[in-house]
This record gives C-alpha cells, structure tokens and sequence, in this order.
C-alpha cells in the first residue's frame, strides 16, 4: 500500500538530502506521509524531512543544480496549498516560483521567524488568491485586455471548483501547465460544477428525481473559531480516515495565521498533530460532526461511510471542549471499545 | 518529364497524395516547380513563423485550401505566455490580396480577431470551411460575419476555442439563401443561440451531416431538429438534464432512430443518467461516442450504455469509468482503436478510478487499439509490458501519470522498461508522451527502437544530458520535441544541431538550458529562430548580473524552430530571438 512503500522510501530521503540548498519542490502526498514526516524533530541536518514524491531517487536531487539558488538564505516553509503566488509574495522562492512548484518543506526553528513572516503573508495571501483563482477561472483568454505577465501561473492554478473538490488528498502544489489538460476542459468543470445546483422541479418533471444533485456533493465545513469555511467534496473520498486529513489540510493554514507569532513556533511542530489527530474519536482539540439531511448534529463516525456520504449535508469541526460532556464520554467509550 | 504539356505533367501531380511528395517534385526542376505550384491545391504550414504568409501567396496563388498552425503545443497548458503571438490576421490579409479562390482555411492554436473573421468573410467569394481548434481572440460577432458574408459556407466547424459570447445574434446572421451546410460544429460556444433560427438553419440545411450543438441547445430543439436530420452521421447533443418532460425525450428517442446513419456522438454535458437510457436505441450503430464533457455520469451509467456500443472504434471519457469499467469496454467493443481517458479530478494527489489494471483489459479485449491517451496515478512495467504485447499497433501512445516523477506503483522502480516495450513492440508508432519515473534508459530505448517517431513529450524526465541526445541520435524522423522541467542542459541541446532542420520545432522549458547554450545554437544555425522567454523577474535577474554570469543563467523556456522568414517581429518584449 502506498503507506508502508512511502516509509520505505523515507529513509532514503533522509540520506539523500545532503544540505539545505537541495530543496526541492515537493508536492504533498497523501494522508500519511505528511503527517509521518516529523516535524522538526531531529537535529541533524541530514535527516531534515521533507514532503517529496515517492521514490525519488538520488541522482535526481544531485541533477538538479538549478534548486541551489533556490533556498540558499534559508528554507522556506510554506505549509498547505499556497498555489503558486505571485512572484512578489514569497520572496525567497522567486527561482522555485517560476517553475511553478512549491516548497512544502518542513524546516527547522532556524530562520523561523522568517518563514513565519512568509507563512503568514502565505497564509493571507491565500485568501487573496482564492479570489484571483475565481476571477481567473471567469476570465476569458484572448479577448479581454491581457493579465500581466504572472498571469500563467494565476491562470494555471486550478479554478476554485476544483480546488474545493480534492483538497484533503494532500495535493497542495498545482504545477504549472500540469497535468496537461486544456483549459477548455479545465473550465468545462468549473462551468459544469455550478450548474449542478439543482433547480426547483416543477410539476410535470416528478418523474425524474434530482439525481444529478447526488453526484457531486460538496459540502460546506466549518472550523471553530474561523470565521471563513471550505467546501469539501465527499465523494472524493473512500473513508474517515482520508476525510480527517483532509479537513486537516483544508485548515489548519488558517488555524497558523490565526495564532500570533510567538505561538506559532510551538505550534507549528505539533500543531497539526495534536488538532486534527484525534477528529475522529473525541479526544482531541477538536472533534469532527456532521449536519444530517433531518438538520441534526452528529458525530462523525457513527455510520457506514457510504450512508454518511448520501446524509451529511454540513460538516462541522467543533472544540471539542464546547461539545457536553456527555457526548464527550461517549465519544471515548467508543475509542474504547474499537 | 519536360517533353510533356504542362497540363498532363500537372494531372500526374494531381495523383500525389501528400504535401511531401509534393513538395519533393517541386525540387526536380524549374519546370516542375512552376508547374506544381500553379497547379497546388492545398498548403499546410506547421509553423506560421517558418514561413512569411507573403512568400506562401506568392508561390501558391491557386491554392483553395490553407492549413495553419500557430502556437506550441504546451500552450494548450499555460505554458506559453499570453500574447506571445500565433497571429492569424497576416495569413489573412495575405491571402486576401494574393489568393482570393481560397475556400477552405484551418487554423490551430492560433490568434484570430473579429477583424480578421470580418476580412475573411468579404475576401473570399468561394469560401467554404472554416475549421479554428484551439484558437481564441474571437467572439460571436466575429461568427456573425462568417455567418453572413459566407455564401457557399459548408462547413463552420469550432473545436474548445476560447470565444467571447455578444450573444445568440450570430446564428440568426446565416441568410434564408444558405442551403449549403455540411458541417456545424459551435459545441464550444458559451452563451445561448436562438432555438427558433436553429430549427429554421437545419430545416434548410438539407446536406448537413455532423451538427454539434452547446450545451444550451435544449432536449426540445434537438428532438425537433432531429426530425430534419435523417442523414446526420455525426452529432453533438445539447444538455441532457432532468428538467424537461419526459415527452421531449420519447420525441428525441424516436427521432435518433430515424437517423440510420449516426455513428458519432458527442456532448451530454451535465446529462443526468436517468436522461441517458433514452440515447440507447443509437448505440448499436455507433462508432465514435465522446463523453468526456460529462462529469455527472458514473461508471454503473458510462457501462450501460458503452456496454450496448459494440461497434465502436473511437472512446473519449472521464475517469469515472474506472477500472471495472474499462473491463467492460474491453469484452463489449472489440473494434476499438481509440481511447481517451481523461481525468475528472486535476489534482496531482487527487483520486483516480482508473489505473493500469484497467489499460491492460483495455489492451487484451481490444487489441485494435492503436492510439491512446490515458490518464491515471500509478502505472506499473509489468503492466506495460502486458499492454506492450497485447497491442503491437501503437501509432499514438500518450500516458500521463498525474503525479510527476511517480515510480512503478508495486516495484517502486522506474517506468523505464514499461515504455522500452511499448517503443520496442510498436514500430510504427509516431507520437509518444511519458510520465512517470524515469532514467536516461528509457531514452535509450526511444532513441533505440522508435525509428518512426515524429513527436516526443517529455515531462519530469531522465537524469542527464544523455537522455535527450538518445532520442536526438536515434529519432530520425523527429519532428517535434517538446520538454518541461527535466535535466537536460546546453551539452544536449548542442549535441546534433543539425537536427533542428528535419524538425518543425523544439521546445525546453524549467530545463537546463543556459542563456550561453542559446546563443551558441543561434550562432551555428541561422536559419533557426531561437526564442527565449523569461518571466520578468528572470529577466531583470538577467541585467543584474553581469559577463559570463548573465550567460551562465538558465533559460525559463525556449523555443526554437527552422524558418525562412528570419527573426518574426510581433514578438512581445519577454520573448528575446537570439
């Protein structure tokens, strides 16, 4: 499985990485690689971890030379999806930018404050850019007075139809140009997503029911304490595990702008852990619940994930600390008895 | 030869089938190039800056049918910068003054204004078929005109252009007296036409064979335009949702069994599965079916009806189909020869319902199969090499795993011996994409075994040099290389520059190329235009540095093609020609 292979892969990553100025641009993987990778934790700079794609082999980091420029002050950490900015946001990355891919490297305490600063105009800016991913995605090529000339990137950021659809599979940086589908049919998605809100049947079409209603359910999630929610594609995934990782990467770049500086430091390591590990059964910082389709609140987890799907309608990451107590011990009784 | 009358040297000329030879006959004799060029029907230019559109009137001023392709092909994917050029407006002007019996003109990927639509219109009292793909810099009033000044039109055939909507105006501009329609394609038209002028066109249109509607065209329309329609062989459909009356689609069930001669059939759009049982009676008449617009069909629904298509030659559809689903395409559509599987979710890590268990049914069930573009997260050799063996007939081979650099998903190896034996057992194949994991040895084995190959994609590929100077070693027929974000450098792009001239073109970008490297080729082959373009950033990097540092810069993209026509000048300020 994909897990156990991408451990298998790790340890050559670590000896691979000879010193900071082999960053890479990495994409991040899939739910258990970003959360395995360790945050910090060894000192040595040989062993600093890195979101990479699995079995990249070592002459491809020493072949590429044109990636010492790239992080030569210190490395960059930029956590979660910032699609390709403009140039001017995230300085140090300037030569990365341009080929469009991102640095979701995890680094160490040093230079942090840098990398703070940069997470957070990160952070900001992503809000920013999801408006620009909008107006990019309506506008038209061609006929309309030319963007200046970061446009390509803003441009090949996926439209935010697409954006909301797969989040959680780990997929944080869209590269330009890839995968190579015009953008004909890149927008037929975006165009083809808002249609499927469905209309009002009247009358005489009650012999066909709103199916096309159910294919592409995405619901609005929300996080406690910010302000601003996600749409997530349900049946984009298979199972709560890979749900909970996503709601993870749907926020927790929020959650980092949210803290002030001097916290963000702590945080940072362990942040993601400690959030989004327990969403599932309770016990954590915030728990997971959905709003079925007869307006209740539930707990994430109760039911098959199939009947999940077909009823949730909102999702809801709660303080775990707000929920009553008598949810809360339920919750753990159930950790216990699984 | 020469003591013959021109006229039948020219009737002889007339039994070559291809541009090439063609252009090969012209080269015998002064004779032979006057005859072939007076007597040349039809012109296709690759490169609309290999050659001025001047120089191309001139020879051929009898020419009735212009073929022109502008940008590079990774424009399609935001590579290529906005107005970095393509523009049709002097192949237009140019034919206009020097050749105005020209009836047909196809134009890709090119830059083509309402102006320019306009000239086209009034210039050319025979036009006849209009094709853009790809183009954009258009809007309906542009089609307005085609609309009414093409008086003879037969075919208006628009495929995924990017056009501006000003509204349904545009259709209703075709005249009571055009008769003469073969061929309406405005599938990628974005706004709403009349449905009153689009019964009214096709009732009149007695010749029409392929009509292709957008998605706004309601079941209503299409059923009655269906009516008018029996010899329609190809055909787009409107949207097919749940929002009309069952009636409309017992009207459309039996007016497409009326139409004996559909094989093709395209559009569905946001089609709601309960509306797709009512297209079965056509499937088993069907050759090509294309439901890659359609997002909102699973796989239980594209099985259904796929399963019923057991003539079909040619598939395009999403992803959704998944594995099991390509099994059931494999036991079902024996005559398949190609396939387009694209993807419903765009993001690198996202979710694949196919991988390569369903291209390897795909390749035992139907062993047909000769071009495919597939796209998926894993692949494996193994799995090549089945698919390699299975389908010996590959002409076209286009695999993109969605994850660069992505290795063999059971091995963890490099996807090199898969694509060796799809190179090693296809020999005819002439375009070929890789993606995946891969070292200088797959390289080696493209420069190897891939004698016929005339375009080569590559992505996130090789480890040195070495790979690209396989395939420029070893591909012969070389026509179009094209190369993002691998590791080959100014030694490769200088290692058999004589190449350049038997190619159309070559494109690097986010590669190794060095500013140095580019002037060296642009040095030893004059007849190449080498174009660099730098974001701004790059560029103004570029002028802070100073001497050997400047020239030692990478290149972000470069460009380079053969030409007759020197240095083009509308290129914008970030494409320097060196």
């Amino acid at each position: 499985m994909e897990d156990s292979k991408t451990r298998e892969t790790l340890p050559r990553l670590l000896d691979l990485i000879p010193d900071e100025k082999e960053w890479k641009e990495r994409e991040a993987q899939g739910p258990g690689r970003s959360r395995n990778t360790g945050f910090g934790d060894d000192e040595d700079k040989n062993l600093e971890l890195k979101l990479g794609l699995p079995g990249l082999i070592e002459e491809k980091i020493t072949a590429v030379p044109r990636d010492k420029g790239i992080l030569q002050e210190s490395p960059v950490l930029s956590l979660g999806y910032f699609p390709n900015p403009s140039k001017s946001t995230i300085n140090t990355t300037t030569t990365g930018t341009k080929r469009g891919f991102l640095d979701t490297v995890e680094a160490k305490a040093e230079g942090c404050n840098e990398q703070k600063q940069q997470v957070r105009a990160g952070c900001a800016n992503e809000l920013a850019l999801e408006e620009k991913i909008a107006a990019a995605g309506e506008r038209k090529k061609g006929c309309c007075p030319p963007p200046p000339s970061h446009a390509p990137p803003a441009a090949s950021v996926r439209n935010s139809g697409n954006r909301t659809q797969a989040q959680g599979r780990g997929a944080s940086a869209p590269v330009v140009g890839w995968p190579p589908i015009r953008s004909f049919r890149r927008n037929l998605a975006n165009s083809s997503s808002s249609k499927q809100t469905p209309e009002p049947p009247n009358g005489e079409t009650s012999v066909k029911t709103k199916l096309t209603s159910k294919k592409n359910p995405l619901v609005k999630i929300n996080m406690d304490g910010i302000p601003i929610g996600r749409k997530v594609d349900l049946a984009a995934y298979d199972s709560y595990e890979k749900l909970s990782v996503a709601v993870k990467e749907l926020f927790h770049g929020f959650l980092e702008a949210q803290k002030d500086i001097s916290g963000a430091e702590s945080a940072w390591h362990g942040a993601d852990e400690k959030i989004f590990s327990q969403l599932l059964d309770g016990s954590g910082e915030y728990t997971l619940a959905y709003e079925d389709n007869e307006g209740d609140m539930m707990l994430v987890r109760d039911v098959p994930w199939n009947a999940f799907i077909s009823t949730a309608k909102r999702l809801r990451v709660l303080r775990s600390s707000e929920l009553s107590h008598g949810l809360i011990g339920a919750a753990l009784r159930r950790v216990a008895n699984c | 030869m020469t003591y013959f009358p021109e006229e039948v040297v020219e009737h002889i000329f007339s039994f070559l089938p291809s541009h090439s030879d063609r252009n090969t006959v012209s080269l015998v004799c002064k004779v032979w190039y006057q005859i072939e060029r007076l007597s040349r029907r039809a012109v296709f230019v690759g490169n609309c800056y290999a050659v001025r559109p001047e120089h191309v009137v001139l020879r051929f001023p009898n020419v009735r049918a212009l073929t022109v392709k502008g940008k590079p092909h990774f424009a399609d994917f935001n590579l290529v910068p906005p107005d970095w050029g393509g523009y049709a407006g002097p192949w237009i002007e140019a034919a206009a003054r020097g050749c105005v019996g020209l009836e047909e003109l196809r134009m890709k990927r090119m830059v083509v204004s309402d102006e320019s639509l306009e000239l086209l219109a009034r210039s050319f009292p025979r036009f006849k078929v209009l094709v853009l793909i790809s183009c954009e810099g258009f809007s309906t009033d542009g089609l307005a005109a085609i609309a009414s000044h093409c008086k003879l039109l037969r075919e208006l055939d628009l495929q995924e252009n990017d056009v501006e909507d000003r509204g349904p105006r545009w259709l209703s501009c075709f005249p009571d007296s055009c008769t003469s329609l073969v061929s309406l394609n405005f599938a990628c038209i974005k706004g709403e036409v009349n449905s009153g002028s689009l019964e009214r066109l096709v009732a009149r249109s007695p010749n029409l064979r392929s009509l292709r509607l957008n998605r706004s065209v309601s079941v209503d329309t299409l059923s009655k335009i269906l009516v008018r329609t029996p010899n329609l062989q190809d055909l787009g459909t409107g949207n097919l949702t749940d929002e009309f009356q069952i009636e409309s689609y017992f009207r459309l069930t039996n007016a497409l069994e009326k139409c004996k001669m559909l094989r093709s059939l395209s559009g569905f759009w946001d089609a709601s599965p309960v509306c797709v049982p009512f297209i079965y009676p056509l499937c088993h008449q069907l050759t090509g079916l294309n439901l890659s617009y359609t997002p909102t069909l699973d796989a239980s629904d594209l099985t259904k009806m796929i399963s019923r298509c057991a003539k079909l030659q040619r598939l395009w559809v999403l992803d959704c189909i998944s594995d099991k689903g390509l099994q059931v395409v494999a036991s079902s559509c024996k005559d398949l020869q190609e396939l387009r599987v694209f993807p419903s979710d765009f993001y690198v890590a996202g979710y694949s319902a196919v991988t390569e268990t369903g291209l390897v049914a795909i390749s035992s069930g139907c062993p047909k199969l000769s071009s495919l573009l597939y796209f998926c997260h894993q692949m494996t050799n193994d799995a090549l090499i089945t698919i390699s063996k299975n389908c010996p007939n590959f002409i076209r081979f286009r695999l993109c795993i969605l994850e660069p650099k992505k290795p063999d998903a059971m091995t963890n190896q490099p996807l090199d011996e898969g694509f060796g034996a799809i190179v090693r057992e296809s020999k005819g194949l002439r375009r070929l994409s890789i993606s995946g994991l891969l070292t200088d040895k797959v390289f080696m084995y493209i420069g190897k075994y891939a004698k016929h190959l005339e375009m080569l994609s590559i992505a996130f590929a090789g480890d040195s040099d070495k790979g690209m100077m396989h395939v420029m070693n070893g591909c012969k027929n070389l026509r179009k290389l094209e190369i993002r974000d691998s590791p080959f450098g100014d030694v490769a792009l200088l290692g058999n520059v004589a190449n350049y001239e038997t190619m159309r073109s070559l494109w690097m970008s986010s590669c190794n190329v060095t500013l140095k490297g580019c002037q060296v080729l642009a040095s030893k082959m004059p007849m190449l235009n080498v174009e660099i373009m730098n974001e701004l950033d790059g560029s103004s990097e570029m002028e802070e540095n100073h001497g050997d540092l400047s020239n030692l810069s990478k290149v972000e993209k470069l460009y380079v093609y053969r030409t007759t026509a020197g240095a083009r000048d509308d290129a914008p300020n970030f494409v320097k020609i060196l």
